[in-house]
């Protein structure tokens, strides 16, 4: 699931009813995967960095918040990309650290129909925490002092006010008891999850879950009582939890006294009379909400899934493909670079290559030469991607298919011939400690779960296990 | 004294249409219920096609 192209399409599928305004916004954590790019791949980052807020421009994004992944290549390359796509980006406590001014609008206004909503961004750094290289250029506010100063300026101005952070939500939630007078948090950076709209004082906290693969919506009555009904529900559920627990602690202790009189019993007592005054708390919550029904604000919400079978919205997937041949150019310069530095990747001390398997497996290394393995870089080669390192990860052997730790580890960039190609070791493991000692380190069996590293569900539609391993499993030895 | 009795009550009438019709005024101004979609997103991660 997920991609640019079908996100395009959904959006402009939901916009297309002209009947009800609408908003779209970003919370964060958009352009790079990582917090730090390594050298080598630095150009090609950017280069599907402004690719993509080509694209958000297309789908008419109206604020974007900056979470602390999207300062990877720094605030003057965000600035670069504000100023050249025209695309909003937000944020509250990001100032300069020459002259500690803010770098980006700390908020927007938008229009949406008859209402005026505030759109602030809140990068969700603290103070003192920062120790990456990119943070030469910026320094941060407290968010305390940083959201006190916006919302005094505009909360008078607007009738609702949106907080874009990329803080967790246990801060989040801190934001919403300190602030009240923020309705929605949409949160970003911290969940790989779809996270439900929660009520935290007077703020519906939400995200979408990561790596872009579904599309939050939700459709809102905002009234003038700022309030959601939500409030109210959420406050009767705790009571009334409370109130279950002490009808069971006192019908306990009211069989324990069958024939006598409980009311002797201080603990009874105490039990009652609690019961009464959530009775009452209940009852004078449900009469306030029975008063404010029709004035509260509600909302209904859902995920949509960016599935394979969505079409694909050609202006922005013309958008994919242009930055795609991109980064492989800017790729195939990198990995040049590197050679003519000499430099070669260890991959990992525990590699082994496969021609070391070759020297006890000949008929096993025979038989892969003749797979769709052994030509896996070639497919790469055939649609120009052969040097774009976000393809290569699964065409190519390596100790580990875990994306974060490639990447941070910069395991591709110059890594050895023999490993070009999905190899032994992409199935069984790193070999070197087999191939010392045979018999005492067995190689891994590879079963289900090591294919669908790479043979997922949006580069291989029809992979069926138990068919597939029978025709790519090496011949016993 | 009739004139000046009249002036005085017709001030006073025209206050009192003035106070209702400002009451009304503000009393409609303030309360709204506006229906609005949002669509929103995050954490794409630099993910310009699936990944997986």
């Amino acid at each position: 699931m997920g991609g640019l192209s079908r996100r395009a399409y959904l959006i402009k599928q939901l916009t297309s009813d002209k009947n009800k305004p609408i908003l779209i916004l970003d919370a964060g954590a958009l352009l790079f995967e990582q917090p730090v790019i390594p050298p080598s791949q630095f150009a090609a980052k950017k280069a599907k960095a402004e690719g993509i807020v080509q694209a958000m421009q297309k789908m008419n994004y109206q604020a974007i918040g900056i979470a602390n992944h999207d300062l990877a290549a720094g605030t003057q390359f965000l600035k670069q990309l504000e100023e050249t796509f025209h695309v909003p980006f937000v944020s509250v406590n990001l100032v300069s650290k020459q002259n500690s001014e803010l770098l980006f609008k700390p908020y927007l206004i938008e229009q949406t129909g008859d209402l005026s909503i505030a759109v602030i961004g809140l990068t969700g750094i603290e103070p003192g925490t920062l120790n990456t290289a990119s943070s030469t250029d910026y320094s941060v506010i407290a968010w305390q002092k940083a959201l006190r100063y916006t919302l005094d300026e505009v909360t008078a101005k607007v009738d609702m006010v949106v907080l874009l952070s990329s803080f967790p939500e246990q801060k989040n939630k801190e934001i919403a008891a300190r602030f009240p007078g923020i309705h929605l948090i949409l949160q970003s950076g911290h969940s790989s999850a779809n996270r439900l709209p929660k009520l935290y004082t007077n703020a519906l906290v939400t995200q979408v879950g990561s790596r872009g693969k579904f599309l939050g919506k939700m459709a809102i009555n905002w009234t003038s009582s700022k309030k959601w009904e939500q409030n109210y529900t959420a406050q009767i559920k705790n009571l009334q939890a409370s109130l279950d627990r002490l009808n069971w602690l006192i019908g306990r202790l009211e069989k324990r006294y069958r024939d006598k009189n409980p009311t002797e019993d201080a603990q009874y007592n105490k039990l009652t009379l609690a019961r009464t005054d959530i009775t009452s708390q209940i009852e004078n919550i449900q009469k306030e909400k029975q008063q404010v029904q029709k004035q509260l604000s509600t909302y209904s919400d859902t995920f949509a899934g960016l599935k394979i079978s969505l079409p694909e919205d050609k202006e922005v997937l013309s958008i994919v493909n242009r930055t795609k041949q991109v980064m492989n150019e800017l790729g195939r310069t990198a990995m040049h670079q590197l050679k003519q530095q000499n430099i070669r990747q260890q991959s990992s001390p525990n590699m082994a290559g496969w021609e070391s398997c070759q020297d006890c497996h000949p008929s096993q290394t025979e038989f892969w030469k003749q797979t769709n393995h052994a030509n896996a870089l070639q497919t790469l080669v055939k649609v120009k991607q052969q040097y774009n390192q976000d393809c290569l990860i699964c065409h190519v052997t390596l100790p580990t298919y875990d994306p974060e730790t490639v990447m941070k580890d910069n395991l591709i960039a110059g890594l050895n011939e023999e490993f070009h190609n999905v190899t032994c070791e992409s199935c069984h493991g790193p070999g070197r400690k087999h191939a010392a000692q045979p018999e005492k380190h067995k190689p891994l069996i590879p079963d289900d779960k090591t294919c669908r590293n790479c043979h997922t569900p949006e580069h291989d539609t029809d992979f069926d296990y138990e068919r597939k391993v029978r025709v790519i499993c090496c011949p016993a030895s | 004294m009739n004139k000046k009795k009249i002036k005085r009550t017709t001030t006073v009438k025209l206050l009192t249409l003035f106070v209702v019709v400002a009451l009304l005024f503000l009393n409609g101004q303030a309360a709204f219920a506006v229906d609005f979609k949002l669509i929103f997103s995050n954490d794409i991660r630099g993910e310009i096609e699936p990944c997986g």
